[in-house]
């Protein structure tokens, strides 16, 4: 009912006529652009050359450009090389390797556990969302030892309020949390009993040792806050309940036997046996009616979009009820729609997002207020991930002969590869950003005086950015170098006025000039984000 | 992808949001579940309470006595008990008429009237984690118990006060974090600083990227810092919300810890006296030799340390004094490997911050997750018990020679006068100028107070 209220209300608004042959990357523009004009406000313009080319490596590939790719792409004259440069990102390893560290962070955070392997195996294969949502609440067949997707339900077995409101959460957008105490005091969608409905679909799977196996019997318990006490039915976020056989509880003896055979199943190190009625599995299943689906399609878009774009179009990701307000409607119901129709292709879906003109906006905001973030009228600055924000310190130090374009491919696409996993290595030392971006002191201490960074990435020699500059022709020509392998731009002349007088007073002592200015380049805050 | 916390936050959402939206009758609705909205929002009230009673130059030392102290073996004795509750020990008087501890703790006894013994503590979890997760925070464990799901006591000191001094951490784990004492869902605002480096460990002392990296020099990173500073001015307006400016704001902090002399000199430990460093003692690691027995490294020097950081400013050090978990051949690990360092380094903790006057401004809280079984085991040990179980607190308003609560005749369960870790707690609290009434929204997006309960144990002042 209350689903139903909040779906004639989406319809009302969609007033705009969207063509859905139209490519994804035009109807964000649309629709964005059509708020923009509605409440008066002028977009910020578009960004440089050289810092769209960052801001879409970092996210599709988590690295930043070389030297020679920025210039490379800053010289291009071929007027669709935005679209050449997202397919080329697209189609390389790098694509999935980046994607699946993304979607393991954003699934597995707060447990101990990773699907790195399997994330990339999936992101390689070009599997859709909806099939991982099923692996990853089902499992596949053939994983004995309970050591792929399913993962996700093992890692959090100990503790089903969690693995529900995740679940919640990460595929269909909502926070049922607060229901399970009282009803939603806010939210009229939420009551205890959807928490407990979505409950149960996890409530009858149990560990045994290393193994999570699933019993055919078990029913969910609660009481409302005026004391009474319910069962809860097996019930979807949308109030559709689903016919299931009659609860059998087994009595005791065969309570006795089947715990008599899960210790021996323990001692084997071999996973319980399946059940007859997977709770589930219906959990899957539920997505064969369209609501649902619309449900599952939308809380996968607005993730995606809060990732290139800063904020969720629903924000908080974790609200997608009927009391929140989207910033554009119609734009997430076309995109979840169009999403639905490529069968959840996650792929379709980040290429639409990177190369629409509201992603290449500057972020830079020349007059103030900055204009209200849920317009997107300006780029949004974002905290790079710990593996990003490594890979970056590792590129920019990088001495950029390394990378010259002429090496063949192959040698060129191991390096970048090698790069990335000693990048993770140095991002270790980092958080994972949370909402309020803080650094902590042990970060801040890290970058001010670590030995490691000058071990790593600062010795004078030929591998580092520090060692050719050391034999450029003069501070100038270093200055350029320095700030096009780091900054992937050319200096501003402000910059270069400030960098020209640092190295003009240290003078006689180049080494370690050069050292002091490169550790304050890659340690300033224009190489924390993504811009 | 960017912030996965967000993924939960109910609460936290209508909070800030729609109350804006809709104004009073959302107000009005968390009032109705008991919420005040006041509580929620940051308040300058604290501050101005602080100013009435000045606490800021107060913090706190944590002896955290890992794996759960003997009560009655050290300070409970029960002389008058069968031996199979009294134990080994016999019981001696102290500098203060009345009160009695064991006879391992000559020297404890000679300063009996700086600290004072409560011996009526209790909680109902009898596991390590999940007892250093109550003492630590107040809070019941969540599922996996070696993780906080609610912030330790010295992050919410940290959240709550750690703007006062830059130049030093305001909350640091001498060595590493411990179960429980870790920040939850405060952020990195609340996570310790970990020294890394162990002052027992043997060899000079070092802890990683606070003394200066060789090859650098103070003047150095400076001219490196203002080139920072520069070039991030630059960037400024690229800046929305502020988060390069929280950057700038960590890397000042960052240069201000390492170009404070405070700060370094804080964790020179080596420049510290001989003959003090004599005092805490230089007992080396004991090992019991018996996988079934636990040993203790050679932690006297870190007490010493932590002497040092208060000094220097932070507000709460927590010092990991493991592991008295002593299950098997008990009396004999306290005899040879626990109570005599004990002793030495917690005696010369008390009289080097009395003699040198901080003890007004120090609270010395040593304690750990529970105590032991009153009835000695077959192996002649003890095992896990939080029924009752003792802690001693010296420093602040706490007066010396004072017992708070008494247990039974078998030191079994409380008397009279029951105290909880969360009265520990918020003595702690209160000797800072803690609000003990703030709530922090929690990874929900449920609004969770400091303490769930607790009351300064006022009978100490």
């Amino acid at each position: 009912m209350l689903r139903l209220r909040l779906f004639a209300a989406l319809c009302l608004v969609s007033g705009t006529v969207v063509f859905a042959d139209e490519p994804l990357e035009r109807r964000i523009d649309q629709a964005v652009d059509a708020r923009l004009t509605k409440e008066n406000v002028s977009a910020a313009p578009l960004a440089g050359d050289t810092a769209v080319l960052r801001r879409t490596m970092l996210d599709l590939v988590g690295r930043i450009p070389t030297a020679a790719e920025a210039k490379a792409y800053a010289e291009d004259p071929n007027p669709d090389k935005r679209v050449a440069l997202v397919d080329k990102l697209i189609d390389s390893p790098a694509f999935a390797r980046h994607q699946a560290a993304e979607f393991n962070t954003l699934l597995m955070y707060g447990t101990n556990s990773d699907l790195k392997d399997y994330l990339l195996k999936s992101f390689q294969n070009k599997v859709s969302w909806k099939q991982m949502f099923r692996e990853l609440i089902v499992g596949v067949e053939g994983d004995a030892e309970q050591k792929g997707p399913i993962r996700f339900v093992r890692s959090r077995i100990n503790d089903v309020d969690k693995l529900t409101n995740d679940a919640a959460v990460l595929f269909f957008g909502v926070n049922v949390s607060c229901a399970r105490c009282h009803d939603h005091p806010l939210v009229p969608d939420w009551k205890q009993d959807h928490y407990f409905g979505m409950k149960s679909f996890f409530s009858r799977t149990f560990s045994n040792d290393n193994f999570i196996g699933e019993k055919d019997y078990g029913l969910v318990d609660f009481k409302t806050v005026a004391g009474e006490s319910r069962t809860a039915k097996l019930m979807f976020l949308t109030g559709k309940t689903i016919d299931e056989p009659e609860n059998k509880e087994p009595d005791d003896a065969a309570k006795k036997e089947e715990k008599k055979k899960l210790e021996e199943q323990k001692k084997n190190k071999q996973p319980p046996d399946a059940p007859t009625f997977s709770r589930r599995a219906q959990l899957i299943e539920t997505l064969a009616s369209e609501d649902a689906a619309l449900m599952f399609a939308k809380a996968a878009v607005n993730l995606q979009w809060r990732r290139f774009y800063g904020r969720g179009i629903v924000h908080p990701v974790d609200q997608m009820h009927s009391a929140s307000t989207p910033s554009h409607p119609e734009l997430l119901d076309a995109l979840a729609k169009d999403f639905i129709a490529s069968d959840y292709d996650l792929r379709r879906l980040i290429r639409g997002l990177v190369l629409s003109q509201t992603y290449a906006r500057s972020s830079r905001w020349e007059s103030s207020p900055p204009p209200n973030e849920e317009l997107f009228a300006v780029a949004a600055v974002r905290p790079l991930t710990p593996a990003q924000y490594g890979t970056l310190l590792k590129f920019a130090a990088a001495n950029p002969d390394d990378w010259k374009p002429d090496q063949p491919a192959e040698q060129f696409a191991k390096k970048v590869e090698q790069m990335e996993s000693a990048g993770r290595g140095f991002g270790d030392k980092f958080e994972q950003p949370g909402d309020d971006f803080q650094v902590s002191v042990d970060e801040a201490l890290f970058f001010s005086n670590s030995e490691r960074i000058l071990k790593e990435l600062l010795p004078v020699n030929d591998g580092t950015l520090v060692g050719k500059l050391k034999k450029a022709e003069n501070a100038d020509a270093a200055i350029e170098l320095a700030t096009w392998n780091v900054f992937n731009r050319p200096p501003e002349d402000e910059e270069r006025r400030m960098l020209a007088e640092f190295l003009h007073r240290r003078e006689g002592r180049s080494d370690e000039a050069y050292q002091q200015m490169v550790w304050a380049l890659v340690t300033s805050g224009e190489c924390r984000f993504n811009h | 992808m960017n912030s996965p916390l967000s993924l939960a936050r109910t609460c936290r959402e209508f909070q800030s949001r729609n109350v804006a939206r809709r104004g009073f009758l959302q107000a009005g609705a968390i009032g109705s579940l008991g919420l005040s909205l006041a509580g929620l929002m940051r308040n300058d009230a604290l501050a101005a309470a602080n100013k009435a009673e000045d606490k800021r130059a107060n913090n706190v030392i944590l002896l955290w006595m890992r794996g759960g102290p003997s009560h009655i073996d050290m300070w409970d004795p029960k002389p008058d008990a069968p031996v199979e509750f009294r134990g080994e020990f016999g019981t001696a008087s102290t500098n203060v008429p009345g009160i009695q501890l064991t006879d391992m703790l000559p020297m404890s006894g000679k300063i009996q009237d700086k600290y004072s013994i409560v011996r009526s503590l209790n909680h109902h979890d009898a596991g390590h984690s999940t007892g250093d997760q109550i003492c630590f925070t107040g809070y019941n464990t969540g599922p996996s118990p070696d993780e906080n799901i609610h912030p330790s006591c010295g992050s919410i000191a940290a959240e709550q006060l750690g703007k006062l001094n830059p130049s030093v951490p305001p909350y640091v784990m001498i060595p590493r974090l411990l179960p429980g004492a870790g920040e939850a869902y405060l952020g990195s605002a609340g996570k310790a600083f970990e020294t890394g480096a162990d002052p027992a460990a043997s060899g000079p002392f070092k802890v990683p990227n606070f003394s200066l990296t060789e090859g650098l020099s103070l003047d150095r990173v400076g001219d490196r810092r203002q080139l920072l500073n520069g070039l991030d001015k630059l960037r400024k307006e690229v800046d929305q919300r502020g988060d390069m400016e929280a950057l700038d704001r960590f890397g000042k902090r960052a240069w201000e810890v390492i170009s404070s002399p405070e700060a370094r000199k804080a964790f020179d430990l080596d420049a510290e006296p001989a003959e003090i460093r004599e005092r805490y003692g230089f007992v080396p690691s004991f090992d019991p030799g018996d996988p079934r027995r636990c040993g203790a490294p050679a932690w006297s020097q870190r007490i010493l340390l932590s002497r040092r950081l208060i000094e220097a400013g932070v507000r709460l050090v927590t010092v990991d004094l493991r592991w008295w978990d002593t299950h098997v051949q008990g009396f004999d690990s306290l005899r040879r490997g626990f109570l005599p360092r004990w002793d030495q380094a917690y005696s010369a903790l008390i009289e080097d911050l009395d003699k040198r006057g901080l003890l007004a401004t120090t609270l010395v809280v040593a304690w750990g997750e529970f105590g032991r079984t009153p009835r000695v085991n077959n192996d002649a040990g003890r095992d896990h018990y939080p029924n009752v179980f003792s802690g001693i607190l010296a420093g602040g308003k706490v007066k010396g020679g004072r017992v708070v609560g008494s247990s039974d005749a078998h030191g079994a369960f409380p008397r009279d006068n029951p105290k909880t870790p969360q009265d520990v707690l918020a003595t702690i609290y209160d000797h800072l100028g803690v609000d003990i009434n703030k709530h922090y929204l929690n990874r929900a997006g449920r609004p969770i107070a400091v303490l769930p309960s607790g009351k300064p144990i006022s009978e100490l002042f």
